[in-house]
């Protein structure tokens, strides 16, 4: 299943959300190619009273039309005289409607006629335009939008800014979930949470483990306590979560079969991710996010992800979520004792991993985690040492440490990134790079800004063992750099 | 010892300045105009000077055509519009370097631009004038002085004309401090240079 992309251009007085499936073209391609594209613009200036706030909707080729009208209007304005015909401010407004045939006939210039339900621009008085929707005109949003200059120009930056991004395939078909009846409030609730700060989005991720946590009894034995004190020492209290959130924690009674009999819990879990977007996939990034964890399209193409019998590699974030849900299940036998602390300290690195993503906003630090396991009274003396050994660093291994040398060494971000890059790659015992997995389409657009290691080039060095670490590489645009064991 | 290589200018920035053929002199007498009384927009609105001017095109690698202000000093000399002008000349390169350096300095600025703009779509609204806002009153100003100062018309041309036309080019200013303004302003010059006959003056602007 292709992977399917959220992009938001948040100028001040407009929003423009894109969404479409990323096509296995875009491997070949420099930038994402995307499919099925649909978009949703908001004209939110917040001066405006709420009732003016209006939305408009379409597919790709009506945002490509919409684009081509905006561009070829800005630029009709410009290229208007300097000198006025007449003197005055007041005599200026007066010729300004002439300029509105001036702009339709531009969109003549190639002989074509106007389509009657064309998009177009035309200006009213001299700042002022209208947007005239043509066939993207719905009961909301009436035949024309009334623009002022400044949020023309937010709108034609919005859409500049997306055709920077993206080469759009012809829309041959829409996949399903697409299609879904309300499916943009789904989308729209996804990306709610996406606007908030890397914090929020681990206080999410926590409030959704919680729910299941409070299930957990504090009697169970040692390892099971460790899952649920690994969970409860993340749960923090009160943040909305989304309506979709609760049908997530249905999921954990895969994991626990995934751990006793094959792993790879990823078919139950795809279901859901496919009906719905998946937050914990989303990097920490209010910008984008990238859907169901599955299949993410990498450098070089690679059939599955190896199941490792813990969480499914390509939604490393929903780790710590099955894990928690463990504690939640009913009736589960208890993990054999070999699995469950190497559980516990997966889960604990991977919370580790969000406390360092946002250190500002949220306080987990060993010591919680150690206070915590004594006040739940653990009494597996080989659960409370894993969870203390994963939670004081997580430079597990030592490469953890030398790939974040690394690239905080050649890491510059490119002017104007925003989004946070994120890589997971997979080594070869001998430290070199075995798999460059990039998650997330900015992460594929910008890999070569990296300063990304070539494959099979030495790197860090040989791990100890014959094992394939895999190691999370996360890319700020503030320029820092974070990385921590996923697997080893 | 090797010669020290210069730094090239930036090959997508050049790319995106397209010109299907040379432009003929009057289109650039057209051309030169525009683009003196751009700068002089940003001179009016962010008192960018020539030191800021140079520097941006050092910053772009636009020095071998941008070298001191000797060279900045012809190419503005060369509007037609100027007080004295001696027929300085403008080439083509020298026309696009100018074009991205309006884009990097709008750019810069774009926060002032933009507050002007909310500032004179808000007078307009309530029917106010411009000037009543200190920033517009300010670049309304300077601009006005300025151009009677340089211009060979300067002191001929009525008040409320130079109002509207700094405020034109202050709309034009938001649009060039976008990501790819300097590709409008170049497309927004051949525009008009090519709609422009005869002499140039400033009615053919």
């Amino acid at each position: 299943m292709p992977t399917a992309v959220l992009r938001r251009y948040t100028p001040p007085t407009c929003t423009l959300e894109v969404a479409a499936n990323g096509s296995a073209l875009s491997r070949w391609a420099d930038r994402p190619v995307l499919t099925d594209l649909r978009f949703q613009l908001s004209f939110d200036d917040p001066k405006l009273p709420p009732d003016r706030q209006v939305t408009v909707e379409g597919n790709g080729s009506q945002l490509e039309e919409l684009r081509e009208a905006v561009n070829q209007y800005v630029q009709t304005l410009l290229g208007q005289t300097l000198s006025p015909v007449s003197n005055g401010v007041a005599e200026a407004k007066a010729t300004a409607p002439h300029t509105a045939s001036a702009v339709r006939p531009a969109l003549q210039r190639n002989g074509t006629d106007l389509a009657p339900a064309s998009v177009y621009l035309q200006p009213e008085g001299w700042l002022n335009h209208h947007l005239c929707l043509g066939h993207l005109a719905s009961d909301e949003s009436g035949a024309f939008i009334p623009l002022s200059t400044l949020q023309l120009f937010d709108l034609a930056n919005a859409l500049d800014e997306y055709h920077a991004e993206a080469l759009t395939l012809p829309t041959v078909g829409r996949s399903h979930w697409l299609k879904q009846p309300g499916q943009w409030g789904k989308v729209a609730a996804v990306l709610v949470l996406a606007a908030g700060a890397t914090g929020a989005i681990v206080k999410f991720i926590a409030d959704v483990s919680t729910p299941a946590i409070n299930t957990a009894s504090a009697d169970r034995t040692g390892s099971l306590s460790d899952q649920s004190l690994a969970s409860r020492r993340i749960s923090e209290p009160s943040a909305p979560l989304p309506p979709t959130a609760p049908l997530k924690l249905e999921v954990p009674a895969a994991p626990p079969a995934g751990m006793t009999k094959a792993p790879d819990p990823s078919p139950s879990a795809s279901p859901q991710a496919k009906t719905m977007p998946n937050p914990e996939t989303k990097p920490s990034s209010p910008q984008f996010s990238t859907l169901p964890p599955t299949q993410i399209l990498t450098v070089p193409p690679q059939s599955s992800f190896p199941g490792t019998g813990n969480a499914p590699a390509g939604a490393p974030y929903t780790t710590a979520i099955p894990q928690a849900g463990v504690a939640a299940a009913p009736g589960a036998a208890p993990p054999q004792g070999a699995a469950a602390p190497s559980i516990a300290s997966d889960a604990a690195s991977d919370a580790n991993a969000f406390s360092r993503m946002a250190p500002e906003n949220y306080s987990i630090d060993a010591s919680r985690v150690n206070s915590g396991a004594g006040a739940n009274g653990v009494n597996s003396a080989e659960g409370n040492s894993q969870v203390a050994t994963s939670s004081t660093a997580f430079d597990t291994i030592p490469q953890v440490a030398e790939v974040r040398n690394y690239f905080q060494k050649r890491w510059q971000p490119p002017q104007g990134l925003t989004q946070t890059l994120q890589y997971s790659l997979v080594l070869n015992p001998d430290g070199s790079v075995q798999r460059i997995v990039p998650l997330g389409a900015a992460s594929e657009v910008y890999v070569d800004r990296t300063g990304m290691p070539l494959m099979g080039e030495s790197f860090v060095s040989a791990v100890e063992g014959t094992s394939n670490p895999r190691i999370r590489v996360v890319l700020l645009p503030d320029g820092k750099v974070q990385t921590f064991l996923e697997s080893k | 010892m090797p010669l020290p290589v210069k730094p090239q200018p930036s090959r997508s920035a050049l790319e995106e300045l397209p010109l299907a053929q040379q432009p003929d002199p009057s289109q650039l007498d057209n051309i030169k105009a525009q683009l003196d009384l751009v700068l002089l927009a940003l001179e009016a609105l962010a008192g960018i000077g020539s030191e800021a001017m140079l520097q941006a095109a050092a910053d772009l690698n636009l020095s071998d055509v941008l070298a001191d202000r000797v060279a900045l000093w012809r190419l503005r000399q060369s509007s037609p519009l100027r007080r004295g002008q001696g027929r300085k000349r403008m080439d083509v390169e020298e026309a696009r370097a100018l074009v991205l350096v309006i884009g990097y300095l709008a750019k810069q600025h774009q926060e002032l631009i933009r507050r002007a703009i909310a500032l004179l779509e808000q007078l307009t609204e309530q029917h106010r004038e411009p000037h009543e806002a200190a920033l517009l009153g300010d670049y309304l100003d300077a601009f006005s002085n300025t151009y009677q100062e340089r211009m060979e018309d300067g002191d001929l041309t009525p008040q409320a004309q130079l109002t509207h036309l700094a405020l034109k080019l202050l709309i034009d200013l938001l649009f060039y401090s976008a990501p790819n303004g300097a590709r409008r302003l170049w497309m927004a010059l051949l525009d008009r240079s090519d709609r422009a006959n005869g002499p140039a003056s400033k009615e053919a602007l």
